[in-house]
């Protein structure tokens, strides 16, 4: 075993500073199928790695060392990795360093991938589509505030906390907090969508269908036909009902065949292209003449 | 001047989710809208953007998996579209036609930007072992360069291709039944992202917050943030009115095991 020394010194905030900022601007870029995120994760730890190892050695050891394997969510999880890892460091306690890569990486990832991109996201860029749909620029600079502000105020807090926490920051981690995130994360994600379904997805039927009604009136039994749009009959039995049913159909395919998302994508473009082009379904009912 | 403009706010994007992550440039929505603003047509970036980012809802590289390039497919469709003729219907029903299926076949591209880097990461193994911060430091930023040209090589072709007249040409035979199909297929097409969402979600065991969901819009009329916000209350009385013995569920990542006994 190579002897580590511990070492002697202290790590100053521009220190945390310069790692974060090299964290923030290009941690993903050297991404690879064969180590996914360990050259920006090196790359982050490397001033630091510096400052603590004046010894030329022990400094190729330790940019060695985090040149390992590495994966995690971006956003949430590898800013606190990396924090922890520096605190570790620091301590003279590189195997911790590369405990805690390897025992948050994979949690961290499931958690960050589903509170920031799956939830998250989805609600913000759903409302952020919805409004440019309607040709209005807020859509967009919605979506980019509600991004760049959350996320960057989240990685550095992130970041400096962890580097805070040192070694307790897995027995922190596992007190149950990030569960009940997730689980509150998931329940808001499940209302929202079931109010976002009716109003993105968008489709009506043109058809009407004949009513022959026999009318006693006063020159006796008369046949009346008047046209009846199906689109109000649903409408009367559930609003919307059309957009749930296809997204239930699509949801249904996708768990009962696990279709892949592309096929998904290919049933519904060769449908609506079809029913549209037919003029058997729309978007939306055309405007009806404005009655006398 | 506009395909260089273009192949840069390509760059951009792909460089912003890789980095910095500050206007999630590689959703559609970003991408079309900015690529809208460079072709002069912003209305037609955003419809062609938010169409395609209700589509791709939930859609993400997780763990390193190929997913379609939308963001690369909604700056060719924009550009494409508006090269081309016709009103704002039948613009949008291009830029669709054009996107959808730009974006599925540049996923292809998207395993050989991933894959190339692996080479720059073995030089770096050779430059951490002379401890070459220098060297390192040049690996990591020219790795990127793999990852920018699959998006940018495209972009380029696909924009210059647009000012040829081509699409304009394409344009004019469209039918009408085409542009009414495509229409509907945007319309349409976001029950798929919504699927896909829900195929990560445990609907099973909270199909009633969809109920409420459902409830708030088509029956309360609630605006979208209204229904965002009543969640949020939700969520939270969800999670303070819940035992918290039943945390005890799945349990909670390990802490790392060689904590305490330091290799020395």
């Amino acid at each position: 075993m190579a002897t580590t020394n511990a070492p002697t010194v202290r790590l100053e905030r521009r220190d945390l500073l310069a790692s974060f900022w090299r964290y923030f601007w290009s941690f993903q870029i050297s991404w690879n199928y064969e180590r996914m995120q360990a050259l920006g994760f090196a790359y982050a730890m490397e001033p630091v790695l510096r400052k603590l190892f004046p010894n030329d050695a022990d400094y190729e050891a330790a940019l060695e060392r985090h040149l390992v394997f590495f994966n995690t969510n971006p956003v949430v999880g590898a800013p606190l990795i990396i924090g922890s890892a520096i605190a570790m460091e620091e301590a003279g306690a590189p195997a911790s360093a590369e405990g805690v890569k390897l025992a948050l990486m994979g949690p961290l990832a499931g958690v960050g991938d589903t509170i920031i991109w799956a939830l998250y996201n989805s609600i913000i860029f759903t409302i952020g589509a919805s409004l440019a749909l309607q040709q209005n620029i807020l859509g967009p600079i919605f979506v980019i505030v509600m991004v760049a502000i959350p996320y960057t105020v989240a990685r550095y807090r992130q970041f400096m906390w962890a580097y805070g926490q040192g070694r307790a920051l897995a027995t922190s981690l596992a007190s149950g907090a990030l569960e009940r995130v997730t689980e509150g994360a998931t329940v808001l994600g499940l209302i929202v969508i079931g109010g976002f379904i009716p109003s993105i997805v968008k489709i009506v039927t043109t058809w009407d269908y004949q009513q022959t009604l026999t009318v006693t009136g006063p020159k006796g039994a008369q046949a009346v036909t008047n046209k009846v749009p199906v689109q109000t009959q649903l409408d009367a039995i559930l609003p919307f009902m059309l957009p749930v049913l296809l997204t239930a159909f699509v949801y249904w395919l996708l768990k009962r065949y696990n279709l892949n998302p592309l096929w998904a994508i290919a049933v519904v473009f060769v449908f609506g292209l079809i029913v549209g082009w037919l003029g058997w379904f729309a978007p939306a009912l055309p405007t009806p003449p404005a009655a006398a | 001047m506009t395909a260089i403009l273009l192949t840069i706010w390509a760059i951009i994007c792909i460089f912003d989710i890789l980095g910095p992550t500050v206007i999630m440039g590689f959703r559609p929505l970003i991408a079309g809208t900015g690529a809208g603003l460079i072709v002069g047509d912003l209305n037609l970036g955003m419809a062609i953007g938010a169409t395609l980012e209700l589509t791709a809802l939930g859609v993400y590289t997780y763990g390193g998996a190929t997913i379609p390039d939308y963001q690369t497919g909604a700056i060719i469709g924009t550009a494409l579209a508006a090269a081309g003729a016709g009103d704002f219907a039948a613009k949008t029903a291009t830029g669709l036609a054009i996107g959808l299926p730009a974006a599925v076949l540049l996923a292809s591209l998207d395993p050989i930007g991933r894959f190339l880097p692996t080479f720059w990461i073995h030089r770096a193994d050779g430059y951490a072992a002379e401890g070459n911060s220098s060297g390192l430091s040049l690996m990591h930023w020219t790795a990127f360069i793999p990852w920018a040209a699959v998006r940018a090589i495209p972009t380029f072709l696909a924009a210059l291709a647009g000012n040829t007249g081509t699409v304009q040409n394409l344009q004019n035979a469209i039918p009408k039944g085409f542009i009414d199909g495509m229409t509907l297929v945007g319309a349409i097409l976001p029950a798929v992202g919504f699927a896909m969402l829900l195929r990560i979600m445990p609907v099973g065991r909270y199909w009633y917050m969809l109920l409420i969901g459902f409830v708030l819009f088509a029956y309360l009329k609630v605006p979208l943030l209204g229904i965002a916000l009543f969640g949020l209350a939700i969520a939270f009385l969800f999670e303070t009115l819940r035992p918290r013995t039943a945390v005890g569920a799945p349990p909670p990542p390990t802490p790392a095991a060689p904590v305490s006994g330091e290799a020395v």
